[in-house]
Order: structure tokens, then C-alpha cells, then sequence
């Protein structure tokens, strides 16, 4: 399955501006305008990873991090913000963030993070996969 | 080796032998075995080394141990230079006297013995001199008439030991005098037991007299204190006696010996005679004062009038009394800030002429109401048994009671503010169960709803039970600076919070995500259409709906700038005529505590005569409140020494004052030094980075400068701006 990136921002002209840019880079984007219809459809075997603006109303980018972290399919969140907001970004990157960028970061940084994020997801559900393997095994060995 | 040890002795020390008549445990002997320790220890002309023996005669008699206990000495001190010989008590005194002449032949006698008639003075041998206590049994026995003109016996109480023995002796004898007055009744020389069940079904209009008990008629070593102790907790009449040691054992007192004196003096005399001195045995210096004694509790005890107790005698134990602790309350009221001096000296002037006379009670509750008055206070006073609560017309005023209403505890306590009674209960408590006077401030409900604020404190008396059995205390009205109190408090937090958080803090963040939202935007679409146009074949119509967003998202961005404008421009700059020093001390004032709790010093060096400065003084002032916690917070935290905060002002010349603020803190970093002023610099964890930035602007609008640079000479840094100075200022 080809990974998707989510990418989940309440500004609509930032939105389709990012998954323009990210299409046209070649990969698979999914936008929503909200962290609720992003969870909503999530499916648990979907790999790839989320990039998420910090501020937004109703859900922000910490809860979406923190819900996603409690379904299956607890993929990489790559933050955006405006500016570095510094206790934000502690609690963020001590609930695991993949990385912390600003909205107006350059094209590579994006790109480069984006990247680092799938190959880190494709890595942890291989061996969320063989764990499952061994865990399946050992079931059948001691039943 | 014994014997060579005189001549080891320091160069001219002195030996004095001390033989004590009874053992180390008595009170009486351990009170005058110190004083001669002290004495002794401390005397360098002659140095003294000393010896003792404690002869315990009151088990073992002098007549049965004679023979043994001259043996004993003298194989003991055989080949020991003694100097002086000091018999402590009138037994080892007449041990000695019979024994001198084979034990120390020729070596001087100094004696401490507690009743100076036991001595027969004329016939003393010229090296024998001594002190003694007038052993005033007359004193003892006129003090417990004066407290007990009532009574109709007296019991006369004493031990079997010889020493016992020849206390009551003497006693007797000045007893005999009082025969015709009162019948006496002596029971002495029986066991313990038996003399404390005489003492208990005694009549309560008996005296009481404990002459002396070391030994009971069963044998038992005893000690006068501790039989006094036993006596005077059972007896059901006062117990009076002679010895010092009967302090403060529940006896009434009397004209007691005091054997530490009595050792100290002795102890002086024979310093005296081994530097070669004479002091003739019943001289002045030989006599040592028993002094009379009263225990104020076991007067209270036994409800016997203060008043007849006389004027030379010491009152011990002695609680406070009312004005003694109303001095206490007043002066704690003094933190509430009142007129108070005038209170005190009413107070004590009343306290004095309250103990001369009692009679006046009503002339004086006049006085104390005069007194409160001045000073602005009410007082009150509470029966714990009865609930009435008496309180002055003050006092009444403070709680809006009528002049005539009769008051209990609850009617007070109907008018203390629901919210506040609780923490007012719990003071009191707090100092009931402590013993201590109680300090709160509380809401007084009005009956016409009104609010008043009252500073309260108090404190209980106690029966001899322990038992509380009246509360009284002073109030006073605060709201006045409960008010000041607030206001301050509410001014501070609105300009710390204005300035601190919410317009500084919404700023920041406000202005940066509603810009990087489009900024990003366009951003995104430029490096996307980059990318399409790229293609083979470029994507044009992607391209072209790029161009349009980003269109679209540069004008947005213009609408964020232009809505941030109005903002700045919502409040318009009030230029006027400022006084630096005005200005500055206002901000120093918010910031006080904040100073205080971090033990940091503020100081202002403001001339005088220095021109008034032209500004919006509300803008003026946040950059000097920006600054001032600045400084504050670059100071280093439990640091040992004081840290210091410091605003200078001086002229600068050309038109313009220039304000420094000063701190001794961890300096500027050389590599921070640039970026201080850029908007979202920041070196603090909570810091927005954008007070440097707009307190520049502000100075800037103004048309001065604002610059840091690290102290030279010493920690810290220091931020100065100028401001021009004000027109009028200048002329």
C-alpha cells in the first residue's frame, strides 16, 4: 500500500497551497480542514504520516497527536506553527513529534521531514508487524 | 604519692576542706554546694582546690558516728595541707567545733549554717567565724496571719532527724509566743504517711508550718521540698515554712532561707580569711537575709488576698495581670497602624493606680474607656461562664450594637461576616488551646448591610484549673487600610497583567499566526507552481489558480497588517509635562512585593531639580515597569547576597534626560548582545520576546533612544532610554 500523507490544517488557502506543492513533490496527499474528519476516516493499515498545524480551533495539533497515539495506527506527526511557541513545542516533542517546522519553512525542509517521517512509519510497522508475527506464534506454541 | 600531692599543688592555692552534714540530693545542701562550687572555681586570689564530705547525719547520727568519721578524716587528709575548714549546716558546724582540735588543729573554720540561733556566737573560738540565716520564724508565722486573719490553729509540722529537730526547736520557741492568739498543735517526728493524713483533714482556716523534714520518724530520707510538694497537694489548708527550697511546691511561702546565698556569702567570707582577713562572727557580712517569700499561685489558689501580703515581700510566679497583658494586645494593635502612645500611658498610668487601690472601680472603667477612646480602640470583655460580654461605646459602634443592648459571645458573633467566622473561630481557638493572644481581621456586617472591616485581638484568663474563665481584647476599625490594601493590589495586577500577559503576549502570537498563515500560503503555491511549470508539459492551469491564491493571500496578509494598525492606533499618545522621580517611584511601587519575596533591592538615584520629561505617561511607564522586571529577573535566584535593583536619572545634555536601570545580574551574553532588541527574542522560558522590541518603539515614538550595555566594574547590566525634556522644564 502506498503511504498517504494526512495533512491537516484549518487554513484553507495553506491547505491547498501545501498539498499542491506535496502532490507536485509525488506523494500521495489527503487534506482535511479539521483533526476530527482527519481521525474520522483514518483506517488502521494506512501507512505514512501526518503533518498538522499546532493552532487550530476545536482540536489542536497536541490533541490530535494525543488521540491518534490511543488508535492503531499511531503514525509520525510532523508539526507546523507560525511562530516557535516554546512550551508547545516541549510538550510536543515530548509526546513524540517527528519534527517541529514553521509554516513558512523551505521547500526542502519540508520535503526532507516528510520523507524522514515515512521511512520512520514504514520501519515501525515492520516490526510492529513481526512482533505481532512472534506474539501469534508464541499464542499458538503455548496454547 | 598522696602525700607528695600538697606540694604539686599550684604555687600559693589554698586547700579548704567542705563537710556537708547531710547528703548531696537535698535541695538545700545541692543549692549551697553550687554556690561554693561557682565561688571557689572562680577565685584566682588565692586559687582553691577543695575537697567534701557529705556526712548524711540526718540516717546517720553525729553521736553514733563520731568516733568513725574522725578515724575516716583523719586518715583521709593525713597528708593533705589543709587550709581552711568550711562546715555546711549546724551538725557537721558542731562536729567540727568538738573535733578541731585532733582533726585540723589551728586551721581556720568558716561555717554555713541556716539558723544563726544555733550558733552560740560568744562562745566561738577566735578561728571560727561563719554565715547564718536569720531563720525568721516570726516572719513566716506574721505573713500567714496577715493571709489568714481567720484562722483558729495552727499545725505545726517536722521530722525525726536531728537537723529536724533542732528546726522545730526553734520554732517552738517563737510559737510559744502566739499561745494566747492560737491554739498550736505540733505533729513531728512521725512517718510520712501519717503527717500527710493529718495535713488532709486539717480545717481550712488553719496554718500550716512545715519546720523542717529530712528524715521521717520510719527512717525514710526525705527532703523538706519534696514533703513540701506532697503536703501542699493534699492539705486542705496553706502550708507555709521556712526553707528556700519550699518554693514553688505549692506552699504559700514565708521568711525562707535561701541556701544558695547563704553558701555564696559563706564561700566570699572564707575567701577572705585565707588571704589573711578577719571577719568577726555576727559582723554584717556573717548574716545572710530570708528574705519573705510568696507564691502567687498558691495564693490564688487559696483565694488569700494579694492586697495583705506585705510590701517587702516577693510575689514569685506571678501571671501577668489584665493591664499587664493589655499592654501586650495594645501594643499587637499598634501593627494595624493606629494612634496608640496616648493608649499606653493611660493604660499603665491605670495599671499603676489600680495596684495602689482597688476601691475605684468605676472611676476606672471611666479612665480605660477614655484611654480606648483616644486611641481609637474598643474593648471587650468576656464572662466564659456567664456569656455576657461587656464592651465599650466604641466597641459597640464597631459592631453597630446600641449603647444599652446587652451582648453575648453570639450576638457578636451575629454580626462577624458569614465567610470570615470560621478562620475568626479558629484563631480563638488556636490561642485558647495555646495560651496565647489571638490576632485576626474580619468583616463586620452592619445592621443597616454596610461593611466594616476589624482588626480584633485577644487573649483568655485561666482559673488555676486552667480552665478559661474570661476572654477580653481589643478591636479596631481597618477598613480604611483594608481599602488602600485592595486598591493597590487590584492596580498592580491590572498593570502587571496589561502589560505582562495580555497586551504583549496576544500580540506576539496574534500578529504571527494571522501572518505566517498567508505568508505560508503563498509560500507553498510558489515553490508548487515552481514544480508544475517544470513538468513536461508544464501544467499551466495549475499554475494559473496558483496565482490567483497567491493573489488572494497577499491581500489577505495586507488585511492583518492593516487591522494591527488600527489596533496600535485604538489609543492615541497623550503627550504631557512628566516628573521622572513620580514616575518612577509609581512603578517601583507595583513591583515592591513582587521585590520583597525575591529579596531583591529596589533603589532610585533621582536628582533634584532635574527637568520634567515630555510623554504618554501610561507608555513611559511600561517600558520602565518592562525594564524594572527585566532587571529582576536577570538577577541570579538564592543568590547569598542581596540583589539589587537600581534606577538612576540624570541629565544628559542636549535637550534630554536619560533613565537607567541597573541590575546586578548575570550580564548581557556578547553573542546576545545584537539580537536584544529584535521582536521574539527571548532568553526567559515564559518570555514572548517582544518587550525589548516595543518598549523601543515606544522610546522611539517619543524621540529617544533605549540601549543596553553590561556594567563595567562590577556584575550586571544597565538599560538607559532618554526621553526630551518637557518645554516648560527647560526654562
Amino acid at each position: 500500500m502506498k503511504p498517504v500523507v494526512f495533512l491537516v490544517d484549518d487554513d484553507a488557502s495553506f491547505l491547498t497551497a501545501a498539498a499542491r506543492l506535496l502532490r507536485a513533490s509525488g506523494f500521495t496527499v489527503q487534506p482535511f480542514a479539521t483533526a476530527q474528519e482527519f481521525l474520522a476516516q483514518l483506517r488502521e493499515d494506512t501507512p505514512g504520516c501526518v503533518i498538522a498545524d499546532l493552532q487550530m480551533p476545536a482540536m489542536s495539533g497536541l490533541d490530535l497527536q494525543a488521540a491518534l497515539a490511543k488508535t492503531g495506527n499511531a503514525m509520525p506527526v510532523i508539526f507546523l506553527t507560525g511562530h516557535g511557541d516554546i512550551p508547545s513545542t516541549v510538550q510536543a516533542m515530548r509526546d513524540g513529534a517527528e519534527d517541529f517546522l514553521e509554516k513558512r519553512a523551505p521547500k526542502e525542509t519540508l520535503l526532507a521531514a516528510v520523507t524522514r517521517a515515512l521511512a520512520r512509519d514504514a520501519m515501525e510497522r515492520e516490526s510492529r508487524t513481526k512482533i505481532k508475527g512472534v506474539r501469534a506464534r508464541f499464542g499458538k506454541l503455548s496454547g | 604519692m598522696t602525700s607528695g600531692w600538697a606540694q604539686q599543688a599550684p604555687a600559693g592555692s589554698k586547700q579548704v576542706l567542705v563537710l556537708y552534714g547531710e547528703r548531696l540530693d537535698l535541695p538545700a545542701i545541692r543549692a549551697a554546694e553550687q554556690s561554693l562550687r561557682e565561688t571557689f572555681a572562680a577565685s584566682t586570689s588565692p586559687p582553691v582546690e577543695w575537697f567534701a564530705e557529705y556526712f548524711d547525719f540526718a540516717r546517720f547520727p553525729a553521736a553514733e558516728q563520731d568516733a568513725n568519721l574522725t578515724q575516716y578524716l583523719r586518715t583521709r587528709y593525713a597528708g593533705r595541707r589543709i587550709d581552711l575548714v568550711m562546715p555546711v549546716s549546724s551538725l557537721s558546724l558542731r562536729f567540727i567545733l568538738k573535733h578541731r582540735g585532733s582533726l585540723f588543729p589551728g586551721v581556720p573554720v568558716v561555717y554555713a549554717v541556716q539558723s544563726a540561733a544555733e550558733v552560740n556566737v560568744a562562745a566561738l573560738p577566735p578561728e571560727v567565724t561563719g554565715v547564718a540565716a536569720e531563720l525568721d520564724v516570726r516572719g513566716t508565722v506574721e505573713l500567714a496571719l496577715r493571709l489568714q486573719p481567720e484562722a483558729e490553729g495552727i499545725l505545726c509540722l517536722g521530722g525525726a532527724s536531728a537537723a529536724d529537730q533542732d528546726a522545730l526547736a526553734q520554732v517552738t520557741r517563737v510559737l510559744d509566743g502566739y499561745k494566747d492568739r492560737l491554739p498550736v498543735k505540733y505533729f513531728a517526728g512521725k512517718a510520712l504517711p501519717e503527717t500527710v493524713e493529718e495535713v488532709r483533714k486539717v480545717p481550712r482556716n488553719t496554718i500550716v508550718l512545715l519546720a523542717s523534714m529530712i528524715r521521717d520518724g520510719e527512717g525514710r530520707a526525705l527532703s523538706t521540698r519534696e514533703v513540701s510538694k506532697q503536703l501542699s497537694a493534699i492539705s486542705a489548708a496553706p502550708v507555709y515554712g521556712f526553707a528556700g527550697t519550699m518554693m514553688d511546691t505549692g506552699a504559700v511561702g514565708g521568711a525562707l532561707v535561701d541556701f544558695s546565698s547563704t553558701g555564696r556569702q559563706a564561700a566570699g567570707v572564707a575567701l577572705k580569711v585565707l588571704n589573711g582577713g578577719k571577719v568577726a562572727p555576727g559582723s554584717p557580712e556573717t548574716k545572710s537575709p530570708t528574705p519573705l517569700l510568696v507564691d502567687w499561685r498558691a495564693l490564688r489558689h487559696w483565694k488569700l488576698p494579694l492586697a495583705q501580703v506585705p510590701a517587702e515581700a516577693v510575689v514569685m510566679f506571678r501571671k501577668p495581670t489584665l493591664w499587664e497583658d493589655h499592654r501586650g494586645l495594645i501594643l499587637s494593635i499598634l501593627v494595624v497602624g493606629l494612634a496608640q502612645s496616648v493608649t499606653i500611658a493611660a493604660l499603665l498610668v491605670h495599671r499603676a493606680r489600680r495596684r495602689r487601690s482597688e476601691q475605684s472601680l468605676r472611676e476606672s472603667e471611666k479612665k480605660m474607656n477614655l484611654a480606648a477612646q483616644a486611641g481609637n480602640l474598643g474593648l471587650w470583655m468576656r464572662d466564659v461562664d456567664r456569656g455576657e460580654v461587656w464592651a465599650t461605646e466604641k466597641c459597640r459602634t464597631l459592631f453597630g450594637f446600641h449603647p444599652e443592648e446587652a451582648l453575648t459571645y453570639d450576638t457578636f458573633l451575629s454580626r462577624v461576616h458569614p465567610l470570615d467566622r470560621e478562620p475568626k473561630f479558629q484563631a480563638v481557638r488556636r490561642a485558647l488551646a495555646e495560651r496565647t493572644f489571638y490576632d485576626t481581621e474580619y468583616r463586620v456586617v452592619l445592621p443597616d448591610g454596610g461593611i466594616r472591616w476589624v482588626g480584633a485581638t485577644g487573649q483568655a484568663e485561666y482559673d488555676a484549673a486552667g480552665k478559661p474563665t474570661r476572654m477580653l481584647g481589643v478591636c479596631a476599625d481597618i477598613t480604611a487600610r483594608k481599602e488602600s490594601e485592595f486598591e493597590t493590589h487590584e492596580l498592580r495586577l491590572e498593570l502587571a497583567h496589561a502589560s505582562r500577559v495580555a497586551t504583549l503576549g496576544q500580540l506576539s502570537s496574534a500578529l504571527a499566526h494571522e501572518l505566517n498563515q498567508p505568508l505560508g500560503a503563498i509560500l507553498r503555491n510558489a515553490e508548487a507552481a515552481e514544480l508544475f511549470l517544470k513538468m513536461d508539459p508544464p501544467d499551466i492551469a495549475e499554475v494559473l489558480a496558483i496565482l490567483a491564491d497567491i493573489r488572494k493571500d497577499d491581500q489577505r496578509a495586507g488585511g492583518v497588517i492593516d487591522r494591527m494598525r488600527a489596533l496600535l492606533k485604538r489609543r492615541h499618545l497623550e503627550f504631557e509635562s512628566l516628573e521622572v522621580a513620580g514616575l518612577v517611584g509609581e512603578v517601583a511601587g507595583f513591583i515592591l512585593t513582587d521585590a520583597a519575596v525575591r529579596h531583591v533591592t529596589l533603589g532610585t538615584s533621582i536628582p533634584e531639580g532635574l527637568p520634567t520629561v515630555r510623554g504618554d505617561r501610561v507608555q513611559i511607564q511600561q517600558v520602565l515597569l518592562n525594564l524594572m522586571i527585566n532587571a529582576m529577573d536577570a538577577l541570579p535566584e538564592g543568590a547569598a547576597d542581596e540583589q539589587s535593583v537600581v534606577v538612576q536619572a540624570r541629565y544628559a545634555g542636549g535637550g534630554s534626560v536619560e533613565i537607567s536601570v541597573r541590575d546586578t545580574g548575570h550580564g548581557i551574553p556578547p553573542e546576545k548582545a545584537g539580537k536584544l532588541f529584535e521582536p521574539f527574542f527571548t532568553t526567559k522560558p515564559q518570555g514572548m520576546g517582544i518587550g525589548l522590541a516595543i518598549s523601543r518603539t515606544i522610546i522611539e515614538a517619543h524621540g529617544g533612544k533605549l540601549w543596553a550595555e553590561n556594567n563595567t566594574g562590577g556584575p550586571g547590566a544597565t538599560f538607559h532610554f532618554t526621553l526630551p525634556v518637557a518645554e516648560e522644564g527647560r526654562a
